[in-house]
């Protein structure tokens, strides 16, 4: 028990002395049992799985170091504490953990479930958790070993697996670079593209796939440039090269790719062939499952009977260790019975026959002379060259008797009960134990490995070769190693990366005789930060990037499409995608679904989306199928560029460009015209002035009076005019001041100035009621009532006087304004559209003067108020607006 | 009106002082004059609506093209109207846009003149106007002989 308690230096000494205890009721081990003991106990504390043991009351009995790193407690603070402290205060999980016990203490064993813990700072850990029941020698259940593995990072590979797999499948090329320009990802449709494949790419600088043009090279850094100042590169056209030098025409959106804590590391490129639509497709998935579900006793023997191999499973279940059972008959485990050694016999011929046997239910012995029953499966073992050397049996306890433990299988449990590959191996590299996991891992099973050089999963390259020679010289040092990252050997071939853990074996004497290494496959771990990179480009896209299933269940979607369409992921995640479909679309939508099902892609087809608020965009769209593991499709990824915002900001920059055109042809024309009449007065006023000597004095001196004073009415006209223009074309600023404006002067002031240029007015009929005083400003409601008064006149009815009164009413909080003539009158289908810029009737519309509407109407807006138009009762027009009252200034 | 062929312009114009030196000119041709400043009242005249049931139909038509029911209308009504097509239309305006020349033009307007700045300019081209159309050209139902000089 000393080399025990000095090998699991985790356990405190109350716990030795309790394993004591147990030792004494097991009666004396033999130093044989002692070594295989202090041997897993090695395996045990070098697991990065937390694996803690528990009395049937919870109370914690033993406690590694990967529990210490998981929950933060030390192994002090708790071994003899209630497992309580590392479950969740959660009424459910509580109850599962009492569920549990429950089952332990029936002997089940709980596999892979998966829960909650807790750390010791309160923080919640998704775990995977394997629990067994620990027996003593007389079978009782003293205890319950539980072997926890974090897998919160599982989950979340999961999710970005998804989102990867739509990176994968993507036909645009998506490319990621870090910032130096070194390429870190690179997808199917890449090597699709560029020609080359992602072993030829990966690691080499981005230059590769641009051609050797001085300012391609240029733009590839400035690009990179934008990207380290987080701006993002839309769809721009350039050209690419592809391996064989032929150049390709693309659309290039490029976008950073943040790390976790928000830092620019990278650039990922999304490029769409614009040159060449057709590209082959070809997809290679091949997934190997390999379903390791042996807890049973695996045993090998010759042809003659004599055990070669034996597992962990088969020391629990027949109580002989493996250093006891190697090398002796098989028969040990056989109950002394005519019948039964005849069975075995006749196993043994067929299976030298090459033939298989497969569950028979028979009988077997444990050390202690109980008998056991099982279901035994047996198979031939070959040799490379397919000749039979030995019969692997694989036996399940069917009976419901107990098993004998003693207390070194409390830590046998553990080890076989591990999802790592814990393997030990002397000194000189032989194999001497292999746990299933090992066999998972490495494919090699247990037979096949006993015995052999640890060079089988060691691939065959020199560097590591030497590395795993000075391990093993480390080792023999005393030396641990912790968590190395290196690569091993499928029996497949295939490489498998692994984070592997390595301590010594010491016997009684503490003399090192063995190595056990642990090692956990980091493939997936490698692989999910492959994905996760590619995770990060999918949710950095500024392309719409959504997954459906085929049924149109929405399964992904990223922040672009958030953008684009107005849902959140949590508000689309479930829904149908017709939700951002509209109505003419669905068929279309149906169709594209059945292609994809059938594993077409679609390519930029332009079609139409939908918001949330219902308006409609226009998509270019690419769909792609997704498929699973296993190659079947299971999903569509729709892949929305929004080509509306484009069509849109086109349509904005025509009617804005429209609206210039009006404005200066309206000023251009309501300049012109006086700017002629004071010309043309100032010339005949000139003239008449040299003709004075041929007429009467009074006579000539009226003339020039008149034309004199015609210039002055027109400059005049021309100043306010100006005025109000500038005001009106400000009038989106805040510089303009409301202030206190008589519009009975306003008024009458602009309708005078008006009648001093305009005949056509000076002709009309013009009468008002009372106006009040309103918070306005003075040109600019002049200008209001100008504009009314010409329009008034424009249309007036042929053959008779215009005649125009403008009254105000008090409304609630506000003046309103009428102008009612006794012309024309609007038709009903242009009584909204003459306020609108776009308005051009050529017909119907006065000249110059088409926006001058448009203008009042800013002006009211200006003001907070409303403008219309209305019949007259008695024909006629009456336009309307109001003038709110300002709302006083807050105090 | 009489079947004895007589010279009669009508002015379509909205600038009062427009009207008033177009008038001066054609009395110092002596040539009579009606002068409206809206299309829809020239388009009334035209058709002889209205009012203008006696209106006597004019042998030269002067538009102004920026005017309340637009030129284009007035020159429409003209060329659609079997008994109003042959009458010459020359169309006057402060504008000179090739948009303004090239509609003018397509509606089959017999000359488009931009109006000059400098009002003895604006004489000279009213008086080319006259010349052309009054004496130099012959119209429809003068018979053989342009009016005489004066």
């Amino acid at each position: 028990m000393d080399a025990q308690a000095n090998a699991s230096r985790t356990i405190p000494s109350e716990v030795t002395s309790r394993s004591r205890d147990q030792s004494t009721v097991d009666g004396s081990p033999s130093g044989r049992a002692l070594g295989a003991g202090q041997h897993l106990a090695a395996i045990v504390d070098n697991s990065d799985d937390a694996i803690v043991s528990m009395a049937p009351d919870g109370i914690i009995l033993s406690w590694n170091d990967a529990a210490t790193r998981m929950y933060d407690y030390t192994a002090a603070e708790a071994v003899g504490r209630p497992i309580d402290i590392v479950i969740p205060e959660d009424a459910q999980l509580r109850a599962e953990e009492l569920e549990i016990r429950g089952r332990i203490a029936q002997g089940e064993r709980i596999h892979h479930i998966e829960t909650f813990r807790r750390t010791k700072h309160g923080h919640l850990i998704e775990v995977s958790l394997s629990i067994s029941p620990v027996r003593n020698a007389s079978g009782t259940i003293v205890a319950a070993a539980g072997i926890a593995r974090d897998i919160s990072e599982r989950k979340l590979f999961q999710a970005k697996q998804h989102l990867a797999a739509i990176v994968d499948n993507s036909d645009d090329a998506i490319v990621s670079k870090d910032l130096s320009g070194t390429i870190l990802s690179w997808n199917e449709a890449a090597t699709q593209m560029y020609g080359y494949t992602l072993d030829e790419a990966m690691g080499r600088p981005i230059d590769i796939v641009i051609p050797e043009d001085e300012r391609l090279r240029a733009q590839e850094l400035e690009i990179r440039e934008r990207i380290a100042h987080g701006e993002r590169i839309h769809h721009i056209e350039t050209v690419r090269r592809h391996e064989d030098g032929h150049t390709i025409d693309v659309s290039l959106s490029i976008s950073p790719v943040r790390d976790s804590s928000g830092k620019i590391v990278a650039a990922a490129g999304i490029a769409r062939d614009i040159s060449e639509r057709n590209r082959a497709f070809e997809t290679g998935q091949h997934l190997a499952a390999i379903v390791n579900n042996s807890d049973d006793a695996i045993v090998s023997k010759d042809l003659s009977g004599t055990i070669l191999s034996w597992n962990e499973a088969a020391t629990q279940m027949y109580g002989y260790a493996a250093e006891e059972a190697m090398g002796r008959p098989i028969d040990i485990v056989i109950p002394e019975d005519e019948r039964l050694r005849a069975q075995e016999l006749e196993i043994r011929e067929r299976i030298a026959h090459g033939e298989r046997i497969h569950h028979i239910d028979t009988v077997r012995r444990h050390k202690d002379g109980h008998t056991i029953d099982v279901s035994l499966s047996i198979s031939p073992v070959r040799d490379a060259s397919g000749r039979i050397i030995a019969a692997a049996g694989i036996a399940r306890d069917i009976s419901e008797q107990n098993r004998a433990f003693d207390t070194k299988q409390h830590l046998a449990a553990i080890v076989n009960n591990s999802d790592d590959a814990i393997v030990s191996k002397d000194l000189s590299g032989t194999i001497l134990s292999w746990n299933d996991a090992a066999t998972h891992v490495y494919g090699h099973t247990l037979e096949e490995a006993l015995g052999r050089p640890i060079d089988i999963v060691i691939p065959e390259d020199e560097h590591l070769r030497a590395e795993e020679l000075e391990i093993r010289e480390r080792i023999g040092h005393g030396e641990r190693i912790h968590h190395m990252e290196t690569v091993r050997r499928h029996k497949d071939g295939h490489l498998i990366e692994v984070s592997l853990s390595i301590s010594p074996v010491r016997d009684a004497s503490g003399k090192i005789v063995a190595a056990a290494g642990i090692a956990r496959d980091i493939t997936e771990r490698k692989l999910f930060q492959a994905k996760q990179h590619l995770a990060a480009i999918v949710e950095t896209s500024d392309d719409a990037i959504v997954s459906k299933a085929l049924d149109g269940t929405i399964l992904s979607w990223n922040e672009a499409a958030t953008q684009m369409y107005g849902y959140s992921a949590e508000q689309a995640l479930g829904r149908p995608i017709d939700i951002v479909i509209p109505e003419e679309f669905r068929n279309q939508e149906l169709e594209i679904r059945d292609r994809i099902a059938q594993g077409e892609r679609i390519h930029h087809r332009e079609t139409r989306r939908c918001n949330r608020g219902g308006q409609h965009i226009d998509v270019s769209l690419s769909v792609s199928p997704v498929w699973d593991t296993s190659g079947r499709i299971v999903a569509a990824a729709d892949i929305a560029r929004d080509i509306s915002k484009r069509r849109q900001l086109e349509e904005e920059r025509e009617r804005a460009r429209g609206l210039l055109e009006r404005f200066v042809d309206f000023a251009a024309h309501d300049f012109k015209t006086p700017m002629h009449h004071i010309l043309w007065f100032g010339q005949e006023a000139t003239r008449l002035i040299g003709d004075c000597s041929s007429m009467e004095s009074g006579e000539c001196l009226s003339e020039v009076r008149v034309r004199l004073e015609k210039i002055v009415a027109n400059s005049f006209w021309m100043n306010n005019r100006t005025e109000a223009l500038l005001r009106a074309s400000g009038l989106q600023g805040p510089r303009q001041i409301r202030t206190q404006v008589n519009a009975e002067k306003a008024f009458d002031e602009s309708l005078a100035m008006l009648r001093s240029v305009d005949l056509n007015v000076a002709d009309a009929y013009v009468t008002r009621g009372s106006l009040p005083v309103v918070a306005s400003d003075e040109y600019l409601l002049g200008f209001l009532f100008q504009n009314l008064l010409q329009n008034a006149i424009k249309f007036g009815q042929i053959g008779q006087p215009v005649r125009v009164h403008v009254s105000a009413v008090r409304r609630l909080d506000a003046w309103r304004f009428t102008v009612a003539d006794n012309g024309m009158g609007v038709p009903e289908h242009l009584r909204e559209q003459i306020f609108e810029p776009h308005m051009r009737a050529p017909d119907v519309e006065a000249p110059g003067t088409g926006i001058g509407l448009t203008f009042c109407r800013r002006i009211v807006d200006w003001h907070g108020g409303r403008i219309w138009v209305e019949p007259g009762r008695k024909g006629g027009s009456r336009f309307s607006f109001t003038i709110p009252d300002q709302e006083a200034p807050p105090t | 009106m009489t079947g004895e062929f007589s010279p009669f312009v009508l002015v379509v114009d909205d600038e009062a002082p427009d009207r008033e030196q177009i008038k001066r000119v054609l009395q110092r041709y002596g040539v009579p004059s009606y002068d409206v400043p809206r299309a829809f009242e020239a388009i009334a005249y035209l058709k002889r609506e209205g009012s203008f049931a006696d209106a006597r139909r004019p042998t030269l038509v002067l538009l102004d093209w920026k005017l309340p029911g637009t030129g284009l209308s007035v020159l429409r009504t003209i060329r659609e109207s079997k008994e109003l097509r042959a009458i010459p239309v020359v169309v006057l305006s402060r504008s000179g846009a090739d948009v303004d020349v090239t509609a003018a033009y397509n509606g089959f307007a017999n000359a488009f003149v931009k109006k000059n700045i400098d009002l003895n300019e604006f004489h000279q081209q009213l008086s080319s106007i006259c010349d052309l159309f009054l004496r130099v050209a012959l119209l429809p139902g003068a018979g053989s002989q342009p009016m005489p000089l004066f």
